[in-house]
């Protein structure tokens, strides 16, 4: 049986290797680019790497949420639907900035950091399920 | 909903960790069910009734009397 501290120690390993091949992917992607000097799908191919650890990691929370116990798993997903509204929030904000005052463009690649910082940040005000 | 957790889980001298591992949940679940914080799904409360041997209603009571039997 899937005990709380064993998903825990799952998930911190999962996420860890997935980073660490991550990090592999965006040192690794644009050397193999370079030296294949490819074009077409292949290159699309070799661009789109990098994201395969990124969905994964969706994947690995997605489970670590499902091995969880009731209590901790109604406290999470609170927490995940708040970092996802503040996220939903500033892009969308950001995006009407963009188009009318000329703002910066909001880089695609600070998304997903964006909602793991919201999501942390939840934490501090999110401590039971009620 | 108010409960009779922490009362039986000492007559049994376990603590909050024994409990949860009884249970199959975290200590903090077993904390916050105690304390009230939490109300837990009805296939959890039957598991620890089954736990303690006691029917449900032994270890968990509603305050709520506001819904009465359809009979009365």
């Amino acid at each position: 049986m899937m005990t709380p501290k064993l998903a825990a120690r799952r998930y911190t390993t999962a996420c860890t290797m997935t980073m660490s091949v991550y990090v592999a992917l965006i040192v690794g992607v644009p050397t193999w680019i370079r030296m294949l000097d490819v074009e077409g799908p292949a290159l699309y191919a070799l661009a789109v790497l990098p994201s395969l650890p990124l969905i994964y990691a969706i994947y690995v929370i997605g489970r670590f949420l499902q091995e969880m116990d009731e209590y901790e798993q109604t406290i999470q997903i609170r927490r995940m639907l708040d970092g996802l509204a503040a996220t939903l929030a500033v892009c969308s904000a950001w995006e009407f900035l963009e188009v009318f005052a000329d703002a910066p463009r909001l880089n695609l690649f600070l998304v997903y950091p964006m909602f793991c910082v919201f999501w942390g940040l939840s934490c501090i005000f999110i401590r039971t399920a009620k | 909903m108010k409960n009779r957790l922490r009362v039986l889980r000492a007559e049994r001298a376990w603590s909050q960790a024994d409990l949860a591992e009884h249970l199959g949940v975290s200590r903090q679940t077993v904390n916050a069910i105690e304390v009230e914080k939490y109300d837990p799904s009805l296939p959890l409360a039957f598991k620890i009734a089954r736990l303690f041997s006691l029917p449900i209603e032994d270890v968990f009571h509603d305050d709520d009397a506001s819904v009465t039997r359809a009979a009365e």
